[in-house]
């Protein structure tokens, strides 16, 4: 099968005036294809630009700048009625005046289907999101759980050639989201459809995605598969935004024969197995589970870092410590409950310099 | 002891009626005295027989209902059914219908396009919906001849442009009447309309686009239906008033068409029919308190069915 693009976005950029008059570029010069059977991810803090891209494929706003390409056709300035692509929306924006069948049916309804047709394809819609038998209830009446069922089964009724998700999950509370995450996935999976998702939370986006798209202050930073993003992050941005990272600012000093040595703050010494010409700036950045801890003075050798322990605190699954190397605070985790004694204990750092990360700084 | 002062400490139970007393009581007071009482007296001077020079002689009679409906009565020379006050009250009812609609059709867009404003404008633009209720309804309604008279401003203005040839008979017509009402009570509309449009969450209109609903499909099945306790509310706004309105259909209407509010002027200080001005009185009450109760039972129906917020 060859992969195609559902949504193609071409240098697309998209200005707002903020309250002081000074305007604020949301989206710059986005160029992104959204593949076709996938469930895609726009991560990123508030305000990088993801929801107001992912309003400008929905046809709520039009860019300044640049073409929004759905299913190869240029649909920039297309209304959202115009458009092949439904939206479930953060707060699922059910009618209210309307019970879960008319909501659901609505679309078709609009299309002029006639009755018998719409209530045999809401019925199967009800299925497919486990809502069987209470398409008479008023939405008003329905949990937040059930509600978003409800949003999903209205959009995906009109079998949209992409389904967009503005931070879906949001309002739900936290077991709940872990459940519908699943769902959310098995439903992408068993309808073939591709689904964009916006968030701002990295777990969700890690848990459900094919493809994460980080993103900050209007620009992509990095695209690529949940593994991709989490193990070889290519800016900073993405290396702090999704899980924990321990960074250090640091100078090319030497390479040996596998590995480069840095000089961080302090004379910390680190090598790492991605080489660089001396004397240049980076920052390496290295996760805190790759940083294996030793209580004690321990013989040095390549691939440790002496330090101090400041804290540590114990969270069930691991553990959690605080670690002063030559200044750099660093943290680590390991796995249970690690004895490592009181603030101020000597420890030292092992880690693998093919995990040590050198980013720009 | 006064009504007003707190309950004393430790006697356990709070008096429940203090609180109602103070809030309820003066709104009470007011309109059992200059309300109740006096819908009381004329309803109890309906069914009276009236003084040769005005009042009433405290004897029971029907006579004011008869010829309301237009009963035959010989001893006022009438053998046959008239119905000339049924028929005014027909047409009031009938002018107070087209105002009420003219200013749901004129007043649904302004409020719309208010609503959805900024809030600096917003609340600018409602001012000036208000700004007409500081000047004098008297005066107000003076202009309105100034305009539609044979001679006005209207006439001048078409005839300057070569329109029309002729001046229009605009002024003393129903038209007149209703446009005259329709500016008085636009605001009445515009009001309540404003507050339930501006309630409307703003993605359920973008839902229905995403979901293939065109602009009108969208107004018809989404907005409307949501906005429909203000379209209620000011149709009652409008109606209620301009069924009773005096000054237009006699400053704009001329006098010479009667309707309710000139036929009871008419009946209390002109023909001194205190009777037949009561029973006028109460009959236009007792058609208003219906027609607001199968309002609030519709209203009442159609939450039972599918709950509004």
């Amino acid at each position: 099968m060859t992969r195609h693009s559902v949504v193609e976005i071409r240098n697309v950029s998209r200005s707002f005036r903020s309250p002081e008059g000074a305007f604020i570029r949301a989206v710059d010069d986005i160029s992104l294809n959204i593949e076709a059977g996938k469930f895609t991810t726009l991560l990123g803090p508030s305000g990088c630009g993801k929801t107001t891209l992912l309003r400008m494929i929905g046809g709520f706003e039009e860019p300044d700048q640049g073409t929004v390409l759905i299913d190869g056709v240029d649909m920039t300035y297309r209304p959202p009625f115009e458009r092949p692509v439904n939206t479930v929306f953060q707060h699922y924006a059910l009618f209210p005046h309307m019970t879960v069948a008319e909501n659901i049916g609505y679309g078709l309804s609009v299309a002029g289907l006639p009755k018998a047709e719409i209530s045999k394809r809401v019925t199967e819609a009800l299925r497919l999101v486990r809502l069987e038998g209470m398409g008479s209830r008023p939405t008003r009446k329905m949990s937040g759980g059930q509600q978003q069922r409800v949003a999903l089964a209205r959009a995906l009724i009109l079998q949209p050639k992409i389904l967009l998700l503005d931070e879906p999950l949001a309002a739900l509370d936290r077991r709940l989201r872990k459940d519908m995450q699943f769902e959310l996935k098995k439903l992408q999976h068993e309808l073939g459809i591709a689904f964009l998702c916006v968030t701002h939370d990295q777990e969700e986006a890690l848990a459900m995605s094919d493809q994460i798209v980080v993103m900050n202050s209007g620009h992509v930073e990095q695209i690529g598969t949940p593994k991709e993003i989490y193990q070889t992050p290519k800016t900073r941005f993405a290396a702090g935004f999704i899980g924990e990272m321990n960074f250090i600012k640091a100078v090319a000093v030497g390479s040996g024969s596998s590995a480069t040595t840095y000089e961080g703050v302090g004379g910390l010494k680190v090598s790492s197995t991605t080489g660089t010409t001396p004397g240049s700036e980076v920052t390496l950045a290295i996760r805190p589970e790759h940083l294996q801890i030793n209580v004690g003075h321990t013989a040095p050798t390549a691939h440790t870092i002496a330090g101090t322990v400041i804290d540590s605190s114990y969270l069930g699954t691991n553990t959690r410590i605080e670690v002063n190397a030559s200044g750099n605070t660093l943290h680590v985790e390991t796995e249970g409950a690690a004895a490592v004694g009181n603030g101020g204990d000597p420890i030292s750092l092992e880690y693998d310099p093919k995990r040590v990360l050198v980013l720009p700084t | 002891m006064t009504a007003a002062a707190p309950p004393a400490r430790n006697t356990g139970k709070p008096r429940k009626w203090v609180g109602p007393l103070i809030t309820l009581g003066p709104g009470m007071l007011m309109l059992l005295a200059l309300f109740l009482v006096p819908i009381a007296l004329v309803t109890i001077y309906s069914v009276l027989t009236g003084d040769t020079y005005g009042g009433v002689k405290w004897e029971l009679s029907p006579a004011a209902y008869k010829r309301l409906v237009g009963m035959p009565d010989l001893e006022e020379l009438r053998d046959t059914w008239e119905f000339v006050y049924l028929w005014i009250i027909i047409k009031s009812i009938g002018l107070a219908a087209v105002t009420a609609l003219l200013a749901l059709i004129v007043g649904y867009p302004a409020a719309y396009y208010i609503a959805r404003r900024g809030d600096k404008q917003k609340y600018f633009l409602l001012f000036l919906v208000t700004l007409p209720f500081f000047a004098n309804a008297l005066v107000r309604m003076y202009a309105w001849i100034l305009i539609l008279r044979k001679d006005g401003i209207l006439n001048n203005a078409l005839q300057g442009m070569g329109l029309i040839h002729e001046p229009l008979q605009m002024i003393y017509t129903p038209g007149a009447v209703a446009v005259a009402m329709l500016y008085q009570y636009l605001p009445f509309m515009v009001l309540p309309l404003f507050a339930s449009i501006e309630k409307l969450d703003g993605s359920l209109i973008e839902a229905s686009f995403d979901l293939g609903a065109r602009r009108f499909t969208t107004f018809r099945r989404v907005v409307l239906p949501m906005t429909m306790p203000g379209v209620v509310a000011g149709l009652v706004l409008v109606f209620v008033p301009a069924l009773g309105n005096f000054v237009a259909p006699t400053l704009i209407g001329g006098g010479k068409d009667l309707y309710l509010s000139t036929l009871l002027a008419q009946a209390f200080l002109t023909a001194r029919d205190w009777p037949f001005g009561s029973a006028v009185a109460t009959f236009l009450s007792v058609v208003v308190v219906l027609a607001l109760l199968a309002i609030a039972m519709s209203n009442g129906e159609r939450k039972a069915g599918a709950p509004q917020s």
